[in-house]
């Protein structure tokens, strides 16, 4: 399918490459950076990018090639755990929902309405206010924020399967709902999960960025792409400090939406809708 | 068909939002007229004349024009400009001089004041000043309980004898009285005009009075200028009071705009927008240099950070021991911190800021980080191989110097003697509560006089407010506790300043505080400006200002 | 009938989501163990503990948590929306201050959106598998991968520093006076006073804000766009206007496009939840004095009843908004029923 899907479409391929990418820097950064990205030199303040720092350096004298190399272990450690956990809650929440159906189904799905209807920044931004700002609280708040849509899909899923007859069929051959719930309609739901969760890649970075940015995230000194351009911005004659780390994020996230792209066109049509 | 049915579509959105926008934040009451709809319509007459406007772009934090309210750092910028008081600094901190008053005299003991106001004063709204204005004008400041109420503790009366004379009788004498007089808590107000606009000075004021909204778009003083209009998050109009005694100012207007962001405020300053960029960054004060037109100028606050580290072994941990607190002091780049802040930093030897009467000279920081001594006293401390502390931060510019940078500065520099710090961030309001009940074990704060009297600074000594922020209670250093409530109440010059360099000679012995910085920032103006003198109290004198 | 009932059931839902909004606000704002308002005391107030309780009693938070949130939703259900903590000032007179800059803020970014979004998309689709077609298709990921507070940095720079032919941050310039407040949109307010030059000088300066917030929506309404139009082109009566002869343009403007714009619809409500979420880091940049730097602050001091304000104000516009879209969803496209 993805040799397929290359051939297809150019860009998909140019995502993956993207993504590719990224995804040695982050294995190897640690090992190759040219220098340790905490390491303030005050003498080297605000130099401008150079054979020696390629990237510049900041305000403490930091070098932003070996930050911004380093900061994308963060970023996509963020945006991978934030689909994977709000993808768990609402797989179990929208199964749960669809399979009991009837008043419980209408209150849970009320419910997560309720999230959704709530401006996500807002929210995210409430609980890393109210839990205060780390790593972890900034994921507890995506999650918090990013769970419902998988709870929809997982829910339109399981109606649709718990109608199948092989469903009817173990029923009445007096499966526990347990059993088939982990035997039968989980493993036909979690494709479109697993794509949903390709197509939102993208987006969880930007909104992790963007919490980031807010000074929500990492405390410092962490290099973190959001921190760091919320860093530079205050440095306006100094471009490359929030140029460089802006151009991770985007990147990135180009790479993962040009995936993402590339698979929503792969789907057919009427699975494409539900996402 | 189908494109028809899209435009109307497109048009109901556009429909929709236009009509149920407003109509949802329409207020139960029926919506009265809002200040702001008023301010926007005096704005509007006044470019409609070939005007003298003045404009300043500022990173304000006020919140509130109401002179018994407004307590925060920019306030006095707007009111000192409509208000007078009994003193007011002229020029700088060193002039203290008299306002509204014409003279006064001490009694002997030191607790008795008597002023004569100047004859003739008008307020704005042309109502005469009397003293009745000041008797009401401090009852209100008093009785609102704001944020500078405690100002007036030790007032004991207040009598008016006869239209131009105010009598003020203290409980105990108070060389920093005059000083604390200069506060917009002591401001003086036309009281009847706000009396019409609800305001009080009966001692359950901070109950019954509403005037507060009124006076947040309006003012009642006597000052040079008047608020004309008051847009939150967008500008203060001040505009020029035709009744005020002194010599006329130079602008008919003054608008100060609210500008968040320090690059923009120096951009629009380059494009012409505006003619003074109060919140300038030691980066950009650089690229500035050298640009026709335009002049960057310092501004010597009397703001200080510094580094507090709790005694409480229970909070601290190795952190309350005294020794490992001196090798913090010993392991602090101070020239490496300076040179984060910007130009013109000096660092004091104690809480005491330079320019206030009886302060030390600033440290020589040339010989500094002392690393080995430091290493010593970790190691005489039995802490040879470091530890791990939690190290609160409150997330804030202060003076144009990024709190997150200074925390990161300092943990690298407490790494080399092996101190491990976990920066915690806070929103300033959120990590204040802590920072007061005394349950951080290493914390990087800010202290403002809350008047320019190094009395406000005692704060700092073992048994006083902010020393028990770091549980230094007094009985950890007695000799120093005692000469904290001693020296407040001292009258004499030379006694004074000798108590006072005891004090700060002791402090660099035993302290929980690492003093770091005493704040300098950068603005920028227009260079054809004159008579902007940055006066750290309100920042700049408004009327002093002109363009010729 | 069906759309009416429809239409009445998610009214009543309404009403208690914003109950719902309102009582998870107050339980994440009051999980923390600091107290907001003695975080609005001065640093000397602090020790003061008779100001400390009085400032308490003064806003209820001397009282049990239940009995806090009943007192607020009592009001609320008057219509009452509280005092911000932080500002003082009633939460509906901020809200009317702020939510007008917003909202023509946004309604511009939605403009944006909607005319690029749909000129990239048809042109995308007509195109398809040309190099056109890869550039726009690239043009719209940028637009949904592009964070937007670092493209706002990088426009202003580049528009306003560098190349100076854009206006700076604010909604008007400094040496202008904000036109009279009928709306509070300063576009049209300016356009009611006649005031062409104040309206020139407003549009100028959402120019660059607008593009920065719509960027997100329009290439999400390129995308759409594209593939509903493909999806149009490729079914059997767009085959049989075809095969009749008809010119190409013929076909597509005629017969397609109509169709192919109905699920846009559904992407421009989805599209606007977002913009007013991207508000909060464009408005902080462009010094827009809206809703969005509002929240901001609030939600840093956990200024309760500000951040409740916001967030049932921008839920109810975002209900709102969906509800419409949903409504016109099914008069244009029969196949939709509501449940």
């Amino acid at each position: 399918m993805i040799r397929r899907l290359i051939k297809q479409n150019r860009l998909f391929a140019i995502g993956l490459t993207l993504c590719a990418i990224w995804l040695i820097i982050a294995v190897i950064a640690p090992y190759v950076v040219p220098y340790d990205p905490l390491y303030q030199d005050l003498t080297a303040r605000f130099s401008s990018p150079s054979a020696e720092h390629w990237f510049g350096t900041d305000a403490l004298g930091r070098d932003i090639f070996s930050r911004v190399m380093t900061g994308s272990r963060i970023s996509i450690g963020a945006g991978l755990l934030t689909i994977v956990f709000a993808a768990a809650v609402g797989v179990i929440y929208g199964g749960i929902s669809g399979y009991a159906g009837g008043l419980i189904d209408e209150l849970m799905m009320r419910g997560s309405e309720l999230v959704q209807s709530f401006p996500t920044i807002i929210l995210a931004m409430v609980i890393c206010a109210a839990l205060g700002p780390s790593l972890y609280n900034a994921l507890i708040a995506m999650v918090v924020v990013w769970w419902p849509n998988y709870a929809r899909v997982m829910r339109s899923m399981v109606i649709q399967v718990k109608s199948n007859e092989y469903v009817e069929a173990s029923k009445s051959l007096g499966a526990s709902r347990f059993r088939i719930f982990f035997k039968e309609i989980l493993p036909n739901s979690i494709g479109s999960i697993v794509v949903l969760g390709t197509v939102d890649f993208g987006n969880a970075i930007l909104l992790f960025a963007g919490l980031s940015y807010l000074g929500l995230g990492s405390p410092p000194p962490t290099p973190e792409w959001g921190l760091m351009v919320s860093e530079g911005s205050d440095y306006f004659q100094h471009w490359w400090m929030a140029s460089f780390p802006g151009l991770g994020i985007l990147t990135m996230s180009m790479g993962a939406n040009f995936i993402g792209d590339g698979v929503r066109d792969f789907l057919d049509p009427k699975l494409r809708k539900e996402l | 068909m189908k494109k028809t049915l899209l435009l109307v579509f497109l048009l109901l959105l556009l429909f929709a939002f236009a009509a149920c926008a407003p109509a949802e934040t329409t207020p139960p009451d029926g919506g009265d007229a809002t200040p702001e709809s008023e301010g926007t319509e005096g704005t509007e007459e006044a470019t409609a004349g070939g005007e003298k406007q003045l404009i300043i772009a500022v990173n304000p934090d006020y919140e509130s024009f109401d002179p018994a309210i407004a307590y925060e750092v920019y306030g006095m910028l707007v009111l000192h400009a409509c208000y007078d008081n009994l003193f007011e600094f002229q020029d700088s901190l060193e002039n203290l001089a008299l306002g509204a008053a014409e003279s006064y005299e001490v009694s002997e003991d030191g607790m008795t004041y008597t002023f004569k106001l100047k004859e003739g004063m008008v307020f704005a709204s042309g109502n005469p000043m009397t003293s009745a204005d000041v008797k009401w004008s401090f009852e209100r400041g008093i009785n609102m309980k704001g944020n500078g109420a405690f100002m007036g503790d030790g007032i004991v009366s207040i009598e008016t004898p006869d239209d131009l004379t105010v009598v003020i009788q203290l409980s105990a004498p108070d060389p920093s009285f005059p000083t604390k007089l200069s506060y917009n808590v002591f401001s003086i107000m036309d009281s009847a005009l706000a009396t019409e606009h609800g305001a009080t000075n009966a001692e359950n004021a901070a109950e019954v009075d509403t005037a507060k909204t009124w006076l947040d778009s309006n003012s009642a003083g006597s000052g040079p200028y008047y608020i004309e209009s008051y847009t939150p998050k967008v500008e203060v109009v001040l505009a020029r009071n035709e009744n005020y005694y002194g010599e006329a100012p130079y602008y008919d207007k003054i608008s100060i705009k609210t500008v968040v962001d320090s690059n923009t405020q120096v951009m629009m300053l380059q494009a012409g927008d505006v003619d003074i960029a109060m919140n300038v960054d030691p980066e950009q004060a650089k690229s500035l240099e050298g640009v026709e037109g335009i002049e960057v100028k310092d501004a010597q606050s009397l703001t200080v950070s510094f580094l507090l580290m709790n005694r409480d072994p229970e909070v601290g941990g190795p952190v309350a021991d005294p020794t490992v607190q001196k090798a913090i002091r010993l392991a602090l780049d101070y020239p490496g911190i300076q040179t984060i802040a910007g130009p013109g930093m000096v660092t004091p030897v104690a809480p005491f800021p330079i320019g206030l009467f009886g302060s030390l000279p600033a440290m020589d920081v040339s010989e500094y980080p002392k690393t080995e001594e430091a290493l010593a006293l970790m190691e005489e401390a039995g802490y040879a191989d470091g530890f791990t502390v939690d190290f609160y931060v409150p997330t804030t510019i202060v003076a144009g110097v990024d709190f997150s940078l200074l925390s990161q500065k300092i943990q690298s520099d407490l790494n080399t003697i092996g101190i491990q710090t976990n920066i915690i961030p806070e929103d300033v309001t959120i990590s204040l509560e802590t920072y007061r009940t005394g349950k951080q074990p290493l914390g990087l704060w800010y202290w403002n006089p809350d008047y320019p009297d190094n009395n406000s600074q005692l704060a700092f000594l073992p048994g006083q407010s902010v020393g028990l922020r770091a549980n230094w209670t007094a009985d950890m250093n007695p000799e120093l506790a005692e000469l904290a409530i001693e020296a407040a109440s001292i009258v004499d010059e030379d006694a004074r300043e000798e108590a006072f360099a005891t004090i700060q000679e002791m402090m660099q012995e035993d302290t929980p505080f690492a003093c770091l910085l005493q704040h300098t920032s950068q603005y920028a103006i227009d260079s054809s400006l004159q008579g902007v003198e940055y006066i750290d109290r309100y920042k700049f004198d408004l009327k002093a200002i002109s363009g010729e | 009938m069906d759309m009416l009932k429809y239409v009445v059931r998610r009214l009543f839902f309404l009403f208690f989501l914003m109950i719902g909004i309102s009582l998870v606000v107050f339980l994440i704002s009051h999980a923390v163990p600091s107290d907001p308002v003695v975080a609005n005391l001065s640093q000397r107030n602090l020790d003061n503990e008779e100001m400390v309780a009085a400032f308490k009693e003064k806003w209820g938070l001397d009282q049990p948590l239940y009995k806090q949130y009943l007192i607020y939703l009592k009001g609320l259900l008057q219509g009452d929306l509280g005092i911000s903590i932080r500002t003082q000032r009633n939460v509906i007179d901020d809200l009317k201050l702020y939510f007008p800059a917003t909202i023509e803020l946004s309604l511009f970014g939605i403009v944006f959106a909607v005319i690029f979004g749909m000129l990239f998309g048809v042109i995308s689709a007509i195109k398809r598998n040309t190099v056109v077609d890869q550039i726009l298709r690239g043009v719209s990921v940028f637009g949904v991968s592009v964070p937007s507070f670092w493209l706002a940095l990088i426009l202003l720079y580049i528009f306003y520093l560098v190349l100076g032919i854009v206006p700076g941050p604010g909604r008007i310039s400094t040496h202008l006076a904000a036109p009279m407040a009928v709306t509070g949109f300063y576009t049209i307010d300016a356009l009611i006073m006649g005031d062409w030059p104040l309206f020139w000088d407003a549009v100028r300066h959402l120019l660059l804000p607008g593009a920065c917030l719509g960027m997100f929506t329009m290439g999400l309404i390129t995308r759409t766009t594209r593939s509903s139009l493909l999806e149009v082109l490729s079914m059997d009566y767009i085959r049989t206007a075809r095969s009749k002869g008809l010119r190409e343009k013929a076909v597509i403007v005629g017969h397609a496009l109509g169709n192919a714009l109905i699920p846009v619809i559904t992407v421009i409500g989805v599209g606007f939840g977002n913009l007013l979420g991207g508000m909060v880091l464009v408005e902080t940049i462009f010094a827009w004095p809206g809703i969005g730097q509002y929240a901001f602050q609030a939600a840093k001091m956990l200024d309760f009843p500000a951040i409740v304000g916001v967030a049932l104000l921008i839920s109810l516009n975002y209900v709102v908004l969906n509800l419409i879209v949903d409504v016109l969803y099914g008069a244009l496209d029969p196949r939709v029923r509501y449940r």
